[in-house]
């Protein structure tokens, strides 16, 4: 099922940045000609085969939606990943950058400083709009190993943002 | 019959059946259930007998195994328990039911679902509801003069896989085919898209009497979408009831009150201050003022929870409240103010409530059921609906390994590999959970596999692919097989909480038992009139020329076979009846030839031959 072409599926171009108005419109026509609740009264096979189809929908529509599985399809469907990943290394200076990321969060969070954390949420998210810029050129010259290093430096900095979120949660509601 | 009788015309000939399937909607709630039919577009509640559209949600079971169902469930009887609010034991253990019952339970192992004690014997929730299911179908199918092609049976968004398993459970013992079991919020949704014509992004909250449910939905047109969904399934009406009586028993000086007149005069007193800032409780003989600032206090723990549930519906689908257009109220604990004050905070703006709340899931349920039958008006919608628990497996150390995770739209499919951990391993067990903590002991277990005869391998080499499928109904089928080395391996899977498939066709054979007394019953009453028509028949010829026509043997024959049958009109055996009037039948057969004879030259005297003949 992996080496399934969910743009393909979709009938939509194999883009990072994808038309979210487009995958909406895309997937309803699908679900619409191929739901369980068209074939109520269809023969035996017909009803499984409309299970089994708009399961896959439902897989490609949910990868594609989100940016990062986005991405992850993308690289699956034109490399070999398996052979990719013994390649692609995150490099030293990012693997640091991220250690002192992550102390300066434990900092803020045990001394519950709303501004320093501003201040990190700020730094996240303009190191995330960098490896995107750069992911997309990356993309754009087929660099699928150097695309790959990037997608996991996106992978890293999203966890991080999510913890961030998390921590304005705490804070906000304390 | 052959005693020469004319059917008047349009008499005695079948009637007129409509060339529509017949399916209608039904909502099976906590507190009271509806039938509901569609037509055209426009779906309405079927009323009963005696005019009234709900069904309280109530059977009673008579220790001579009798059972009376809704309003005839209500006048106490001896020999005989009263079982109400079952919905929320359905696919339950003993140990989730951490609440006060007017009925005590049983349950034969800790993972298996409970049993209603009755006068009647242990009793299945499954049980409860397939006759509550059957006694709506039934008042379906006697108002529109048809058998029923099929049903659309609603349940709580967030009843996870073991309570929907019940409910289609439920549907089989009753005979009835279920087309789509459909989320009530979904459904409440349907009746707004289509019959008030709501678009955008709304928010369905629906409070009935035992489960909570709050659905994100966005409907345009063609499509009816669930973004998310979340609520609990064991909130409702009857905890406020609860929250009330356990109240009013710590003001009582000494309780000398039953624990069901408490809570009758709780849930009185809620229903009062609907309408009223205080009202008077009286249990017996004490009596105190209720007022709502109390009521309030009493009600917040249990709302608090319901926002909870509404923020982290809006969380998962990543969607701000400014973005919400309405917000929909739905099921009968909605009409209290309090609950619709914490939701108007909530959301900003006033919930919108043009629909019947009682009625308008039953409604929606039969706009669709009336689509998936098959027809078609052209303003039906496609509703996508979403799983409202994750679903996992148990890894080492007893954690959780989300295969699905909440709020993915379904039908789904996922596979998952996994492996052995020893040389030489041939057995392997897996545990499937549904829930959101990280540790399955805090989660729900579904089901557990074995699997047997995976060939001898070193440890990692062995690859079991499981696949999961869950369909439009939320409804859950694990398959698991060894592909590494192309052997297949044997998988045992035991639902937990849910009922083994033996149990489920013994409760179908006692139904077909049941339907088999009614049709005895039937065909009994049928072959009495078939019997009293012809004495009736036979007494108006004979006076008329029995004389004429019959030898005095003759005569006394047929008097005597009639005594015989008028006897057994009395009795009460089926057989002796239809023997009887097969007797009694033969014997009258020359005298009616005769009585035809007589009829046909009576009618001719006087006419010429050609006028006879005529082509």
């Amino acid at each position: 099922m992996n080496s399934m072409n969910y743009f393909q599926l979709l009938d939509l171009p194999v883009e990072a940045d994808l038309d979210r108005s487009q995958l909406d419109k895309r997937y309803r026509e699908q679900q619409s000609q191929w739901h369980p609740d068209r074939f109520v009264t269809a023969s035996e096979a017909e009803r499984k085969q409309a299970l089994q189809r708009t399961s896959l929908i439902n897989d490609a529509y949910e990868t594609l939606k989100t940016p990062l599985r986005r991405i992850e399809h993308i690289l699956a469907v034109n490399a070999d990943v398996e052979q990719i990943k013994q390649q692609a290394k995150l490099p030293l200076t990012f693997l640091e950058q991220q250690l002192a990321m992550r102390e300066q969060l434990e900092v803020v969070a045990t001394k519950g400083d709303r501004n320093q954390l501003t201040q990190l949420h700020g730094k996240v998210d303009q190191q995330r709009s960098e490896v995107w810029l750069q992911l997309r050129s990356e993309l754009l010259h087929q660099d699928w190993c150097a695309a790959h290093i990037a997608l996991q430096k996106l992978q890293f900095l999203h966890k991080l943002a999510e913890e961030v979120d998390h921590l304005e949660d705490r804070l906000l509601e304390a | 019959m052959v005693l020469f009788s004319i059917a008047e015309p349009g008499q005695g000939r079948a009637r007129q059946v409509e060339r529509r399937k017949l399916a209608v909607g039904i909502d099976l709630g906590t507190t009271n259930s509806l039938v509901a039919l569609a037509k055209a577009g426009k779906a309405e509640v079927l009323l009963d007998a005696d005019g009234q559209g709900l069904l309280p949600s109530i059977v009673r079971y008579f220790a001579n195994a009798k059972v009376a169902i809704g309003h005839a469930a209500l006048a106490t009887a001896a020999d005989s328990t009263l079982v109400s609010s079952s919905k929320r034991l359905m696919g339950r253990g003993l140990a989730d039911i951490n609440y006060q019952l007017p009925y005590s339970l049983s349950s034969s192992a800790q993972d298996s679902m409970v049993h209603i004690v009755t006068a009647a014997g242990a009793v299945s929730p499954v049980q409860v509801a397939a006759d509550i299911l059957h006694s709506l179908a039934a008042r379906a199918e006697q108002q529109l003069g048809g058998k029923l092609e099929g049903v659309v049976i609603t349940v709580p968004a967030y009843f996870d896989e073991a309570q929907r398993q019940a409910t289609q459970a439920a549907a089989r013992v009753a005979g009835l085919k279920v087309l789509r079991l459909l989320s009530e919020p979904t459904a409440a949704a349907v009746a707004y898209g289509l019959d008030q014509h709501l678009r955008g992004t709304v928010v369905i909250f629906d409070l009935g009497g035992g489960t909570f449910d709050v659905s994100l939905m966005r409907l345009e047109k063609g499509v009816f979408t669930v973004l998310a969904t979340g609520g609990n399934s064991a909130l409702g009406g009857d905890d406020f009831d609860r929250a009330i009586a356990n109240w009013l028993q710590q003001q009582m000086p000494v309780n000398t009150a039953d624990y069901n007149t408490v809570l009758q005069a709780a849930r009185s007193a809620k229903h009062q201050l609907t309408e009223q800032a205080e009202t008077q409780v009286q249990v017996g003989a004490w009596s105190t003022m209720f007022m709502r600032e109390q009521l309030e206090q009493l009600l917040a723990p249990h709302l608090d929870v319901a926002m909870h549930a509404c923020r982290r519906v809006l969380r998962d689908a990543e969607v701000p409240l400014t973005e919400i257009a309405e917000v929909v109220l739905v099921g009968g604990s909605t009409r209290t103010p309090y609950v619709r004050q914490r939701v108007r905070e909530f959301f900003g703006k006033e919930p919108l409530c043009s629909l019947n709340p009682d009625e308008v899931v039953a409604l929606g349920a039969a706009l669709q059921a009336d689509v998936l039958v098959g027809n078609k008006y052209g303003d039906d919608a496609l509703l996508l609906d979403v799983i409202p628990l994750s679903l996992g497996i148990e890894t080492m150390g007893g954690l959780l390994e989300k295969i699905v995770p909440r709020n993915s739209p379904i039908p789904l499919q996922r596979t998952q590999e996994f492996t052995t951990f020893k040389d030489g391993q041939t057995v392997m067990a897996l545990r499937v959970f549904q829930g959101e903590r990280e540790l399955v002991k805090d989660c729900r277990p579904l089901a557990s596999f074995e699997l047997r005869g995976i060939p001898p391998m070193v440890a990692g080499a062995a690859r079991i692919k499981v696949s999961f499928q869950v369909d439009a109904d939320g409804l859950l089928e694990v398959q698991a097989e060894e592909v590494g080395s192309g052997v297949s391996s044997s998988v045992v899977v035991k639902p937990s909480f849910g009922l083994a498939e033996t149990d489920i066709l013994q409760m179908i054979q006692a139904s077909q038992q049941h339907a088999l007394d009614d049709k005895n019953q039937r065909s009994w009453l049928e072959n009495k009139v078939e019997a009293e028509r012809h004495l009736e028949a036979l007494q108006a010829a004979l006076a008329q020329d029995g004389d004429q026509l019959l030898s005095q043997v003759e005569r006394a024959q047929l008097l005597v076979a009639m005594q015989e049958l008028e006897q057994a009109v009395q009795g009460s055996d089926s057989q002796l009846l239809a023997n009887l009037t097969e007797q009694l039948n033969s014997l009258s057969r020359d005298y009616a030839g005769r009585r035809m004879d007589q009829g046909i030259r009576q009618a001719l005297a006087g006419k010429t031959l050609e006028a006879v003949e005529v082509k």
